[in-house]
């Protein structure tokens, strides 16, 4: 079986809760020893705002506000620094308020040509329903919910749409969203859970991610 | 939240790379946008023309407006071919002795390899010590320009810093234990 060809590969730690963005400068990061001096040095900082801190550093991206910390690499060899990086960061700042986590996975995958581009068009979003109703439908996104498999509470979302960035190539994102076990006494009680969380199932869950877009796509290609 | 917000969101434009689209940010409303062009919010007509809001809108001061610029891209490309995660059992001048553990390939066998402190990034070398943890990746780095090269890269672990708070803790609750069952 041919392997499933991958043009972008993005993974993504994201907390919502409750985020002081001017804390999380790449100076900062460096002096708690999060990452490398150079790395804060050579950052390309897009915004620096109390409302808002974005930047990148190399192999990290990372964009806070105000109610969503997002961190973010494209590079595959960074995915143990990442979770790292997040889990270090929010255990130096661990009264940090927190409501959800997802981990995510968002690949760009090359489908080799029109014909099996437009058969996972036709695969997800039937077009027979449409008749009467929609000339000529195309699918624009396909989001979807379903249970952990994993037995954590919260969801697993898959969003396919075609890609923008690649010609005959489709965008797959599978993101896993953990949500507290219990009514937590604070909100605060929830980070060292999703710490807990990112660090034993980070890799787990990078992986099932990759098989469930490969499972995917592979209804489509040429066997 | 997360990249699910375009789905539960009010304002879903199913655009995507959600987590990297740029938002342009006014007050508590996001909207979302492609490429930083910004995307207007379109109200029904009756909305629009509501008294109540109206008013709300002459009420309360302008809200700034904070545009968040277009994510940049990675500068490089990384294919990944093979990846250790290794721990550091002996130190010497110039090499250290680590146990590698293969993260590409998690069936095969532990390796022991003994790694030149050349191969260590200047930024690292205060973290090489027994017991700590790396990371040595193999693959090829495409750069923007197309170059192509054969990457080895070892990057040492950043492992999670004890806050001030959890050392306070800990060392209250030994108090407490020493208290209660004595030296």
């Amino acid at each position: 079986m041919p392997p499933v060809k991958t043009l972008k590969d993005v993974a993504s730690i994201v907390l919502v809760g409750s985020f002081n963005p001017a804390i999380f400068q790449p100076a900062w990061l460096a002096a708690k020893q999060l990452i490398r001096e150079s790395e804060a040095t050579g950052a390309n900082i897009e915004i620096i705002h109390p409302e808002v801190t974005q930047f990148r550093a190399g192999w990290l991206r990372l964009s806070v506000q105000p109610t969503r910390f997002a961190a973010s690499t494209e590079d595959p060899a960074q995915w143990g620094p990442l979770r790292d990086l997040v889990v270090s960061a929010l255990t130096l700042l661990d009264e940090t308020p927190t409501s959800v986590l997802g981990l995510s996975r968002s690949v760009h995958v090359d489908l080799g040509d029109s014909k099996s581009w437009h058969a996972l068009g036709h695969l997800l979003a039937p077009k027979k329903p449409w008749e009467g109703i929609l000339q000529e439908p195309g699918m624009i996104a396909v989001h979807l919910q379903g249970l952990r498999a994993d037995g954590r509470p919260g969801h697993t979302f898959v969003r396919v749409q075609p890609s923008a960035k690649y010609e005959n190539a489709v965008f797959v994102d599978i993101t896993n969203e953990y949500v507290p076990t219990d009514p937590p006494s604070s909100a605060s009680s929830n980070t060292p859970y999703f710490l807990k969380c990112i660090e034993e199932d980070w890799e787990r869950i990078l992986a099932d991610a990759k098989e469930s877009v490969d499972k995917l796509v592979r209804q489509v290609l040429p066997k | 939240m997360v990249s699910a917000v375009a789905i539960s969101s009010m304002f879903d434009k199913t655009i995507e790379g959600a987590s990297e689209e740029s938002s342009i940010l006014i007050g508590r409303t996001e909207i979302s946008s492609v490429e930083g062009r910004p995307v207007s919010l379109a109200l029904s007509p009756e909305l629009e023309t509501s008294p109540s809001l109206v008013a709300q809108r002459v009420a309360e001061p302008r809200k700034s407006v904070v545009r968040i610029p277009v994510p940049s891209e990675q500068p490089y490309h990384f294919e990944l071919r093979q990846q250790w995660e290794g721990v550091v059992t002996h130190v010497d001048n110039d090499e250290i002795t680590v146990v590698l553990r293969d993260l590409t390939h998690p069936e095969r066998p532990d390796l022991e390899a003994v790694v030149s402190m050349d191969e260590v990034a200047h930024d690292d070398l205060a973290l090489v010590q027994p017991g700590a943890v790396l990371y040595w990746s193999i693959g090829y780095e495409t750069t923007t320009t197309g170059e192509r090269k054969r990457v080895s890269h070892i990057r040492f672990r950043r492992l999670p810093a004890w806050s001030r708070r959890a050392i306070a803790r800990v060392n209250a609750r030994i108090a407490e234990l020493t208290e209660l069952f004595g030296e």
